[in-house]
């Protein structure tokens, strides 16, 4: 029984000391380091203005679409950002 | 700077021009390493199953812990419905990894520096997911672009937006891969390039900070390997469990 | 900040079409399509050998290293109600002993003490007896001893004074003195 007890205690041990050792620290981390708001934000634009860029050559109204999805790529840009951040804060 | 830093992500071909339906399809210093970085990968796992034991060997013990490490990211990130994808999260994660490692070796070619790689990659799994999601919900997949608890005027300004940020997501995890390992590796050159313009006498400082580098750069190597797996599995969550 | 930077770059370099020698080479579309076929030849051989080999085999070791240690740990549980089940069996054997065994020993000392006390009693009787009878004996002895001690005083006194003198002594003078001197030594030590 106290054999038991020791390896249980030596086991409590070890995993306090991988915690502290191994778990990345809040802001260090790694889901917080995949939602660099930057990349979110450039691509989302980068899209929209993909598709502006295309349906304005589509439709021969050169500069007017990609205007539009300049501000819908901002809009879908910001949204990305603040669901990563909401999904950052969630962990 | 004795060389441009871009030169190490030249694509050359290597051996015979392969032809397939007129397309040219040869084999390049990309795809040997590519070749290289799968069959490391499969040695890996072929050294550790050799001989399967309960008490496990030393590989074998490397081998559980990747799929304890992966298996445990998919439950936290998508839950126990992204079971059956394991082994495709797990091919994707060791297969970055095992070309972002690769690529930090002298003379090696980084294969995940190629932006039209990590882009196929993201659209494998941008195309893969959308599928699932169209198996698993139907026609009701096309509510993930519908946002509830929003005013009728407003919803086609939503839709859009939200169709973009559907369609940004193989862009930014394309993106983020590439661009990560591009600035590693170009960051890595310049300063081997100071190294060597600056000589013996003044070259130790960039040296030593050629070599930090290097270690934050193995920590980058890993982190987006990660990253690129848990962004998947985020994106599988959203086909399997809409939450729109 | 690099990874702006970066981005910028790359924005910047799609925009002007400049390609491969002068910024990056990676956007030199010449091995684009080579690049995709080797990928998706690469990467799905790897997912192939995976799904097919590797996940099986592993999953399965895992899986039967599992059911091995709940096996054991049922057994262990197994083992250790039986133990503490002969544990209680031993201790109330034990105790049933112990209980018994001072009863027994009460029962003895008791038979014990009466034995004892019944030894003593018949030795201190027997004991009474003998010296009753002894002194008796003593008291007889002694009494016939004074008797014959003029007597013998009377044989031992002539013999000395015929050694001593050579002529043997008037007996009745004699008996007379140590009937005299017997008659004094009866009366001091009987005084």
């Amino acid at each position: 029984m106290s054999e038991l007890d020791d390896l249980k205690k030596k086991i409590n041990i070890s995993k306090n000391k991988i915690k502290t050792k191994f778990l990345p620290s809040s802001n260090n981390n790694p889901i917080g380091s995949a939602f660099r708001i930057s990349t979110e934000l450039v691509a989302s634009l980068f899209v929209a203005l993909f598709i502006g860029w295309y349906v304005d050559k589509w439709l021969n109204t050169k500069p007017i679409f990609i205007i539009i999805f300049f501000f819908f790529g901002v809009a879908a840009g910001i949204l990305n950002v603040v669901r990563s951040t909401k999904m950052i804060n969630k962990d | 700077m004795a060389e441009n830093p871009m030169e190490q992500f030249e694509v050359f071909k290597i051996g015979p021009s392969l032809l397939l339906n007129g397309t040219n399809v040869s084999l390049t210093n990309s795809s040997l390493f590519m070749i290289i970085s799968v069959f490391l990968i499969i040695l890996f796992f072929a050294l550790g199953t050799r001989k399967l034991n309960i008490i496990p060997g030393k590989i074998q013990v490397l081998n559980e812990l990747v799929f304890d490490f992966i298996s445990k990211m998919i439950n936290d990130t998508a839950g126990l419905d992204a079971k059956p994808y394991f082994s495709f999260i797990l091919t994707l994660f060791l297969f970055i990894l095992s070309l972002n490692m690769v690529g930090l070796f002298p003379y090696s070619f980084t294969v995940t520096s190629q932006i039209i790689v990590t882009f196929a990659l993201a659209t494998i799994i941008f195309i893969g997911v959308t599928i699932v999601g169209f198996i698993k919900n139907g026609v009701g997949f096309l509510k993930i672009f519908v946002p509830s608890g929003i005013p009728v005027f407003l919803l086609p300004l939503i839709i859009v937006i939200e169709i973009i940020s559907y369609l940004s997501r193989p862009i930014s995890l394309s993106v983020r891969l590439f661009a990560n390992m591009l600035a590693g590796h170009t960051m890595l050159k310049v300063f081997g390039g100071f190294v060597v313009a600056l000589g013996i006498y003044v070259g130790w400082l960039p040296l030593s900070f050629s070599i930090a580098l290097i270690a934050l750069e193995i920590l980058v190597a890993f982190l987006q390997a990660y990253v690129f797996a848990v962004l998947s599995c985020i994106y599988l969550n959203d086909a399997l469990h809409m939450h729109h | 900040m690099k990874k702006i930077l970066v981005v910028a770059l790359f924005l910047l370099s799609i925009s002007q079409g400049t390609y491969a020698k002068e910024g990056m080479p990676q956007l030199n579309p010449e091995f684009w399509i080579a690049q995709i076929f080797w990928l998706i030849i690469t990467f799905f051989l790897l997912f192939f050998l995976i799904q097919k080999f590797f996940t099986p085999k592993i999953l399965f070791t895992i899986e039967q290293r599992k059911n091995l240690i709940s096996n054991l740990i049922k057994d262990s549980e197994d083992y250790k109600n039986k133990i503490s089940v002969l544990e209680n069996e031993y201790n109330q054997i034990i105790t049933q002993a112990k209980k018994q065994a001072i009863d027994e020993s009460l029962l003895l000392k008791v038979e014990l003490n009466k034995r004892i006390n019944e030894k003593k009693k018949k030795l201190a009787d027997q004991l009474n007896i003998e010296t009753e009878k002894v002194e008796k004996e003593i008291d007889d002895f002694k009494k016939k001893t004074l008797d014959n001690l003029p007597e013998i005083a009377g044989n031992f006194s002539t013999e000395i004074i015929e050694k001593i003198i050579g002529a043997k002594p008037n007996a009745s003078n004699l008996k007379a003195i140590i009937s005299e001197i017997t008659d004094q030594e009866k009366k001091s030590r009987y005084v």
